[in-house]
């Protein structure tokens, strides 16, 4: 019998005081509070409790997955990649007995709830959501992370802009290296077509759009592995630039800036007696989230940050014309949170019921307003946006119209004592 | 099918440490491999290698004659078995096994029937081929990611640590699944693990790696019996082998708790050596109380305070202190410290049959055969008679 190890990231009494001794299948549901959270299959029990106001994942595994899993998504925190967030580890005094403690990723939601909330011809949600996992993918592979089982039931998605962000979920399999050899990246690229594709022929199955919904999934899937190649180039490859380049240099540079990338790097490296490579090294995916945060302090995701930078200076500029003068940027970017994103978040937000982010729902009526408006021919202001939102009448396509995911199917129910646990 | 052939094969890092340093291996079509050793000797290395995940440094790689060093993962046509655990909960087992050939869509359905069909049989499924997933235990649903690797036709299955993150009761089970599906494919198959449980239970035979350099290779029984040096004597068995340090005094070896005439075997082995370390597996010992007269005068007696007993039912095992002489070398060292720094503990363990009455803070009467020695070189840890016959 090993001695009990508890290993908690914060002192949570509720954690603290949770029955480790026993083996999680054991645990008493009228001492615990159980979360029921749905999740796919797992080879392992998972339990979701509540503790000090938060809600927290338990995975029941063999002592020594569950410590390098541990390890694994400390490594992947420190690497500023999108994965859940360990919350500790405990060894249990029984067999080889251990749990991971995860934290429940707030406003997250399944591939399934899109999947089945919109219609298989609503191409531009699956889009966005493909776009989030090639991403998710070559983040990965830069940090020399070899994930070993990328699939869509692994992954968890956020909102973010008119973007969706993938999060990691389950690491068991993964590693850290320095770097990632062509082997592995494309073996990994190999398991996740295999995943992806068996994730949506799943959705397709529960539809009941077979043997239809099969070649769509296939051609999904082989997507996802087509946006990656194509994130991969632009961010490895090394063209040949003629004796000016500074356009090819600005133009690289802007592409980067496009998907998120700070440039960190540029370089020019002649090869051959006139010929000069191009070469760049990005940084993290944040150049507009720290853009923003350095003019008004808030953390956002970075495709909210897109949309909020571009708000924030199209309305300085106006500002600007209307005043006469001049307005430093850190000055109406205060007066932007005041006047503008705070009353604006609050309304956004009560629109849609209160559910999903707040900060979403901004960038949700900031885009359902200007499309409102380029159909119009006119701006049409806020009222008309936030009614389409109020109402879920959002344009076709738009981003906003992924808002239906952050409508949970219910709360997530408190498992009461006398029941069995989930 | 194929057999799998490495030539002098290195793996370097940036660091320029060699993480594989120069191993040859030839496994043969239909064989079992069993690739053992502690953390970080470079058997995972090796494996991600000959999978094409790892770059190799030099040497060359053959899989059914062809060389492979250059070809992508794909192009090797080897399975990864259990990487692809993944199990679809609205498709029947049936479409679950069927998936990777659906997907491939170079199969018709009559192939593909014919496959799903004969894996399910292999693997004792058929009669699950209409159940959703959900409706299977769990050694069931690993069939079925078993069923998957069958259906693709690999030329040899490879295996990463595969059962580490299952719980006892199912790796257990799933061992034996492994051994039974790997004998009745006849599949050549590349295991890689740190329990030395399924390296004896499962392979024909057992490449012991120590620090990316190849320490043996053999049958699980060779292994046992005849391990080429202290590395591998203490790597495998459980509990390990007792090392002692041993003084040559003429014909006399002299072990800190008994001395005795060395058999004429060992003579020539030991040489002119002044000190060597001498290796008991803890099942040789026997109690005195429990032997033949007949027996007992083949071999050597010896008394010690037992320390702790501990009965497991069909064994026990018994701790008998003893004073340890100071004897040490850079070699011994070192073959400590990748052992985890247990092997030279100054304690025997002793294995005894379950009707023993020994007790903790009792006198034992314990009895060895001295033909049954294991004799190390203290500077370099090599097993000095592991020409000798071990049942001599």
């Amino acid at each position: 019998m090993a001695a009990l190890d508890v290993r908690l990231r914060s002192a949570s009494p509720g954690l603290l005081t949770l029955p480790w001794r026993l083996p999680l299948e054991e645990w008493d549901p009228t001492a615990v509070r159980f979360r029921d959270v749905p999740i796919g299959p797992s080879r392992h029990l998972v339990r979701f409790v509540e503790a000090d106001g938060s809600v927290w994942a338990l995975k029941a595994m063999p002592r020594r997955a569950a410590t390098h899993e541990y390890d694994l998504l400390r490594t992947l925190e420190t690497r500023a990649l999108t994965a859940v967030r360990a919350a500790g580890v405990v060894i249990q005094p029984r067999d080889d007995d251990a749990v991971l403690i995860t934290r429940y990723l707030e406003r997250s939601w399944q591939y399934r709830r899109l999947l089945m909330r919109v219609r298989p011809d609503a191409t531009v949600h699956r889009a966005r959501l493909f776009d989030a996992v090639a991403s998710l993918i070559v983040d990965l592979h830069r940090n020399g992370i070899f994930w070993g089982d990328c699939s869509l039931a692994n992954t968890l998605f956020t909102r973010d802009g008119q973007v969706m962000q993938a999060w990691l979920v389950d690491a068991e399999t993964a590693e850290a290296h320095p770097t990632l050899s062509d082997g592995q990246r494309t073996a990994d690229l190999e398991i996740m077509f295999d995943n992806v594709a068996g994730g949506l022929v799943d959705v397709a199955a529960r539809r009941g759009e077979l043997p239809e919904g099969f070649d769509q999934a296939v051609a999904e899937a082989q997507g996802v592995v087509d946006r990656y190649e194509e994130l991969w180039a632009l961010l490895h490859s090394r063209p040949r630039v003629g004796a000016d380049p500074r356009e090819a240099v600005s133009a690289r540079v802007r592409d980067l800036e496009d998907v998120g990338f700070a440039v960190e790097e540029v370089r020019l490296e002649a090869e051959g007696d006139d010929d000069l490579r191009l070469s760049v090294a990005v940084g993290g995916r944040r150049f507009h989230a720290l853009q923003f945060r350095a003019l008004t302090g808030l953390d956002v995701g970075e495709g909210q940050a897109r949309i909020l930078l571009s708000d924030l200076r199209t309305t300085w500029h106006a500002w600007e014309q209307e005043r006469g003068t001049q307005i430093p940027e850190v000055v109406a970017a205060h007066e932007w949170l005041l006047r503008r994103f705070a009353p604006g978040v609050e309304r956004a937000h009560q629109a849609v019921g209160g559910h999903g982010d707040p900060v979403q729902a901004y960038c949700d009526l900031l885009e359902v307003r200007w499309l409102l408006s380029e159909q119009a021919g006119h701006d049409v202001g806020d009222e008309p946006a936030l009614a389409a939102l109020a109402e879920r009448r959002t344009p076709g396509g738009s981003a906003a119209e992924a808002a239906i995911v952050d409508l949970p199917t219910q709360e997530i129910p408190v498992v009461h004592p006398g029941e069995p646990p989930p | 099918m194929a057999e799998i052939t490495l030539k002098h094969i290195v793996k370097r890092y940036g660091d320029g440490f060699p993480a594989v340093n120069d191993v040859s291996l030839d496994i043969a079509d239909g064989e079992f491999m069993i690739l053992v050793g502690p953390s970080g000797c470079g058997k995972s290395t090796l494996l991600r290698m000959i999978v094409g995940l790892e770059d190799i440094t030099s040497g060359d790689l053959l899989i059914g004659g062809q060389r492979v060093n250059d070809k992508a993962p794909r192009d090797r046509n080897l399975a990864m078995v259990f990487q692809n655990y993944a199990l679809y909960p609205h498709l029947s087992v049936y479409e679950n096994i069927a998936f990777p050939l659906r997907l491939r869509k170079n199969m018709s359905d009559d192939e593909i029937r014919e496959k799903v069909e004969k894996a399910a049989e292999m693997l004792e499924l058929t009669e699950h081929l209409d159940r959703k997933p959900s409706n299977l235990s769990g050694g069931q649903r690993q069939r079925v990611a078993m069923g998957r690797a069958i259906v693709r036709d690999a030329d040899a299955f490879l295996f990463d640590e595969p059962l580490s993150n299952l719980d006892a009761k199912l790796r257990g089970q799933m061992r034996t699944e492994i051994l039974r599906m790997q004998r009745r494919l006849g599949i050549t198959t590349v295991y890689v693990t740190h329990d030395q449980t399924e390296a004896m239970t499962l392979g024909d035979r057992v490449a012991l790696l120590r620090k990316g350099e190849l320490q043996q290779v053999a049958s699980p029984r060779e292994l046992y019996e005849q391990p080429v040096n202290m590395f591998v004597a203490g790597f495998i068995g459980s509990p390990p082998m007792n090392f002692v340090p041993a003084r040559m005094d003429g014909a006399r070896m002299e072990l800190p708790f008994v001395s005795f005439e060395v058999p004429d075997q060992l003579r020539e082995p030991i040489g002119d050596r002044e000190w060597v370390i001498v290796g008991i597996r803890p099942e040789r010992f026997e109690d005195v109380a429990l032997m033949d007269s007949d027996k007992l005068g083949r071999g050597v007696e010896f008394e010690g305070k037992v320390d702790v007993v501990e009965w497991l039912g069909n064994e026990q095992y018994a701790y008998l202190p003893y004073d340890m002489p100071q004897i040490s070398s850079e070699g011994m060292q070192e073959i400590e410290s990748d052992l985890g720094g247990e092997t030279m503990q100054p304690q025997l363990v002793v294995a005894l049959d379950p009707a023993s009455r020994l007790d903790d803070g009792s006198t034992a009467k314990i009895w060895f055969d001295p033909t049954r020695l294991h004799v190390f070189d203290v500077a370099t840890g090599e097993n000095l008679t592991v020409a000798v016959p071990a049942t001599t």
